[in-house]
């Protein structure tokens, strides 16, 4: 594999959400470098593990086997190295407490991912233009990582 | 000399006839005398003369000369019978006639001489004896031979005779006792020495009285004066005892000088040592202002005036005293001193008093008291008798006792009468009396025997109390009493009563028959044993606490039965208090509450088991809820997801492979994609719906009208391009949870504006109906679009039930069944009333109450 760091992990366990999340992020050149990860485990090794990675941003749906979305993102947030790395939570659920909970542990952003493909492509779209093009990362911790 | 006496008397007072007739009498009297003088050869002229001098002396000259005529004339016609007539008579025999004649007139005015000196004489005497007959002493004059010559009428009259008594008689003769008594001795000591003597003495019967005799010796023998001395003696004596008595008298005595002119206040002038005694007063104390307490008379009365006054005596302290004051006048009349006489009566009060009291006692006692003879006659009646029997005093007094009595009681009189007569006394029986109206009257009476002062027994005291009231109460408390026995008998609980301190005295059969303990075993606090040994110290405390605050007493406990089974026993005790408000005792009685205990005991139980089971439900309900929300959650993930991938991936093929597809499996795609958008729209109703359930309800006051407001502004797309009249009336304040009341608003407008479509101009109304103040409003939202058909009324709030076609108008089916779950969890209610292309009308009102279904309220409803 490349052995540029990686822009984007994606954490997602259905491989339809996986695939048409690619689709519009390939087809609008959002990401080059993309991780994905089917469960919460896999996220944290990829995050904590012997090769700890640390992505411009996480996108990160809640419903995931073996460990959730939610504890997933308190140990992102807990954790000094992973702290600072945006996380954009893309989730089928518009639960209040779903909400309530993700905003507390510090998440980034909350998108609800639609049914409508159109609105759906233009979510990924704006989220990936913004978080990946626009917005200015932590960069000295990047650099000092680096 | 009689005789002289008779004629001296008629000649002084005789009328001139009567002197001439008694001549007359004299002169024919004399020739009676000569016959015996005749046969003495006595010259029968002699007896003549006397007549004559008499007739003379004692009759005067007239009848002397009258008299001297016709004895001349008898002499010679009687005395010279043999001349035969005057020529026939001898010289010497008118000789002797002449000198009878001349005898008689020379006799008779002679005789008229000295009956002139004489009573010349009787004149002087006469006026010396009107001066003696007209003092009050007596006055009498004695001869040398002790006989009286004089006695004058005042003497007479203390000697009670008349005077011409004692002329001439002889004074030893007449009064014998003067003789050796002090009279005599003075009498005779007058005379013989010749000088006046004095002597006071008593004579005693017939005359019975105290002379004061003066003695003079006169030229004649001895006068005397003398004086009845007997009264003013009386008098000295009397005096002189009642100086005596004065002073030594027990009452005091005081004279007081009644004030001079221009004088103020009686001035004191003597006391006796009584007076001293009695008030501690000498006469050096009692100056005239001193006297304040002894109440003076202010008017002379003509009887001595009584009066009774407390008195101070010198030491301060009191007494009764009673005054006499006797005034004295001076001889003209005016009054000089008060004698006053005041005797100490502290003691005669004292028994006044106390007869008073007793009378008043006997009078005004509630008790009749009456007293009655032997006989049974009535003597006395007192005011409580009156009261008691109805009669009055006047009506019983001398009536018979047997008046009173019960006729079938009247045995029992006799009886009565025995025993007084033997001096018993007979208290409090009874007996029945029949009073004045007829009415028999219990009572108690009480017999004593009456004594004389002889201590015989003369009669009877009876003293009777109508007890009828009494014998009425007690009858009562007989009743109560047997009330309260037949009560402890006839109940089934056992009823049972200590002293004031808790303890039991008395046997109690019930308690022994339920326990097995002994009599003995019960008395005291022994009773306690009886409890099961866990509530003996508990009950000891609950009923010791309520001896001791005198409260009503009451607890539970256990008690063990003859067999030996402990049955729950319930107590109640109360206290009978006496009228003074001390603890008589205290009852109470003990029920058997075994079976409430236990069916208490199996509520208790069932309680239980209701909580465990509630608990239990209601952990299932939560454990429920929580799959519910994980399946919400589920759903909201894992039926989405496939969505997004069947629309994503169509998606993907219409856009990135329509050249290679056919016209016809561009459109299937296309068909695909809307209904995966669809069911993303249902399940998200869906969700909302769940979500309704379990959101909590934050309520507020709300105001319906910004609500609507907002929810107009977010609905502006739905009808842009279309003419929309909107009109939105009075919304009164109401209690809500905005966010859920804006979502009942936001489903209502947009059915409004959906279901409008069709018409050229759609019509909205948004308003409220108020039934009276305090009621809830009645919100309602018209349209007028197609409207539905009432009889499928009952589907429209159910969800995803629609009663429109779905290519007309779109809609799943969710929207009424939220706003009914938003209407329902504030407990209010929604209706719809409609006609087919008529229009809708929505109500809702967030408090069920408020809604009675009406005429004016549609029937069409929704209930939770």
């Amino acid at each position: 594999m490349n052995k540029e760091p990686i822009e984007l992990l994606l954490v997602e366990d259905n491989p339809s959400d996986e695939e048409l999340t690619l689709h519009v992020l390939q087809k609008n050149n959002l990401a080059n470098r993309i991780q994905v990860v089917r469960d919460g485990a896999e996220a944290l090794e990829f995050l904590f593990g012997s090769q700890s990675n640390v992505p411009r941003l996480i996108l990160l749906d809640l419903k995931l086997p073996l460990l959730g979305g939610l504890e997933l993102l308190s140990r992102i947030k807990a954790d000094t190295r992973t702290k600072t790395i945006p996380v954009v939570v893309l989730t089928s659920s518009r639960e209040d407490t779903d909400l309530r909970a993700c905003y507390e542990l510090g998440v980034n952003s909350y998108i609800v991912k639609p049914v409508d493909f159109a609105q759906f492509t233009e979510s990924i779209r704006q989220l990936g233009l913004y978080w990946l093009l626009f917005n200015e990362p932590a960069r000295c911790y990047s650099q000092q990582r680096a | 000399m009689r005789w002289f006496t008779f004629f001296a008397g008629l000649g002084r007072f005789g009328t001139p006839a009567a002197r001439y007739i008694c001549a007359i009498a004299l002169a024919l009297a004399a020739p009676g005398m000569c016959i015996p003088l005749r046969a003495l050869h006595f010259t029968p002229l002699v007896p003549y003369a006397p007549f004559m001098v008499v007739s003379a002396v004692a009759l005067g000259l007239g009848p002397g000369l009258l008299t001297t005529l016709l004895s001349s004339l008898e002499v010679i016609y009687s005395v010279l019978p043999a001349a035969g007539s005057l020529g026939a008579i001898a010289a010497l025999d008118w000789e002797r006639a002449l000198a009878v004649g001349f005898t008689g007139v020379v006799a008779s005015v002679l005789a008229d001489r000295v009956r002139r000196s004489y009573a010349q004489l009787t004149d002087a005497h006469r006026k010396n004896a009107a001066v003696l007959g007209s003092i009050s002493d007596g006055f009498v004059a004695l001869d040398q031979a002790w006989c009286f010559i004089y006695v004058n009428p005042a003497a007479a009259r203390i000697m009670g005779k008349s005077p011409e008594e004692f002329l001439g008689r002889n004074l030893w003769e007449l009064w014998p006792y003067a003789r050796d008594s002090a009279f005599g001795e003075a009498y005779r000591r007058a005379v013989a020495q010749n000088v006046p003597v004095q002597v006071e003495a008593f004579y005693p019967d017939p005359l019975n009285a105290w002379f004061e005799m003066r003695c003079y010796p006169s030229r004649e023998g001895l006068t005397l004066f003398f004086t009845d001395t007997t009264e003013r003696r009386r008098r000295e004596e009397q005096l002189r005892f009642h100086e005596s008595a004065a002073l030594q008298t027990s009452d005091a005595v005081l004279i007081l000088k009644a004030p001079g002119d221009g004088q103020t206040g009686n001035e004191p002038v003597f006391v006796n040592s009584s007076f001293e005694r009695i008030t501690g007063f000498s006469m050096l104390d009692l100056k005239p202002g001193e006297l304040l307490s002894i109440p003076v008379p202010a008017q002379v009365q003509r009887d001595s005036t009584y009066l009774e006054q407390l008195t101070r005596r010198k030491d301060g302290s009191q007494f009764w005293a009673e005054y006499t004051f006797t005034s004295i006048a001076d001889p003209g009349g005016i009054h000089t001193h008060w004698v006053c006489s005041l005797r100490d009566i502290t003691g005669r009060k004292q028994t006044e008093e106390t007869s008073r009291l007793f009378t008043s006692i006997v009078e005004y006692s509630e008790d009749a008291i009456l007293s009655k003879t032997l006989d049974g006659i009535i003597l006395t009646w007192n005011k409580g008798a009156e009261r008691i029997y109805g009669y009055a005093s006047r009506e019983m007094v001398g009536q018979n006792i047997a008046r009173l009595m019960a006729p079938d009681y009247s045995q029992e009189l006799p009886e009565i009468v025995d025993n007084l007569r033997s001096g018993e006394r007979r208290q409090h029986f009874l007996t029945e009396h029949v009073r004045k109206d007829g009415r028999r009257i219990s009572v108690s009476i009480t017999l004593s025997p009456l004594r004389d002062t002889a201590g015989s027994i003369v009669g009877a005291s009876i003293i009777s109390r109508d007890v009828t009231e009494q014998k009425l109460v007690e009858r009562a408390l007989a009743h109560s009493e047997q009330r309260y026995r037949s009560l402890a008998f006839a109940t089934t609980q056992i009823v049972w009563s200590t002293n004031m301190h808790g303890e039991v005295m008395e046997d109690i059969p019930m308690w022994r028959a339920f326990t097995g303990q002994s009599a003995e075993e019960v008395l005291g606090m022994g009773w306690l044993l009886a409890l099961h040994p866990e509530d003996r110290e508990r009950t000891r405390e609950v009923w010791l606490r309520a001896v001791e605050s005198r409260r009503f007493y009451g607890t539970e406990y256990r008690m063990r039965q003859r067999g030996g089974e402990y049955r729950w026993m319930a107590v109640h005790g109360a206290l009978v208090p006496e009228v003074d408000g001390t603890i008589r005792e205290w009852v109470a009685t003990c029920a058997d509450i075994q079976d409430r205990k236990q069916a208490e005991a199996e509520i208790v139980k069932l309680n239980a088991e209701l909580e465990q089971r509630v608990i239990q439900r209601t952990a299932e309900l939560q454990a429920a809820n929580r799959e519910l929300e994980a399946f919400s959650y589920s759903v909201s993930h894992d039926l989405r997801a496939p969505l997004r991938a069947l629309d994503g991936f169509s998606r993907i093929l219409l856009e990135e492979y329509s050249p290679q597809l056919p016209e016809k499996a561009q459109h299937y795609l296309t068909v695909t994609r809307n209904n995966a958008v669809q069911m993303g729209v249902l399940i998200d109703d869906l969700l909302a719906f769940a979500r309704l359930s379990r959101q909590p309800l934050h309520k507020q006051p709300v105001a319906p009208a910004e609500l609507v407001r907002q929810v107009l502004e977010d609905l502006t797309w739905e009808r842009e391009g279309r003419h929309v009249e909107i009109t939105v009336g009075d919304l009164p304040v109401c209690e809500g949870d905005p966010q859920l009341l804006k979502q009942v608003l936001v489903n209502l407008l947009s059915n409004g504006f959906k279901y409008t479509r069709a018409r050229d101009v759609a019509r909205i109304e948004v308003g409220a109906l108020t039934s009276g103040a305090g009621e809830f409003p009645v919100y309602y939202v018209r349209d007028n679009g197609i409207g539905f058909d009432m009889r499928y009324a009952d589907k429209l709030f159910g969800v995803f039930q629609r009663l429109h076609r779905a290519n007309e108008y779109p809609g799943t089916g969710v929207g009424l069944a939220i706003v009914q779950r938003i209407v329902h969890r504030h407990g209010g209610r929604v209706w719809a009333e409609s006609a087919l292309n008529h229009g809708a009308t929505f109500y809702f009102v967030l408090n069920q109450s408020a809604a009675k279904p009406g005429k004016e309220l549609p029937a069409c409803s929704s209930h939770p």
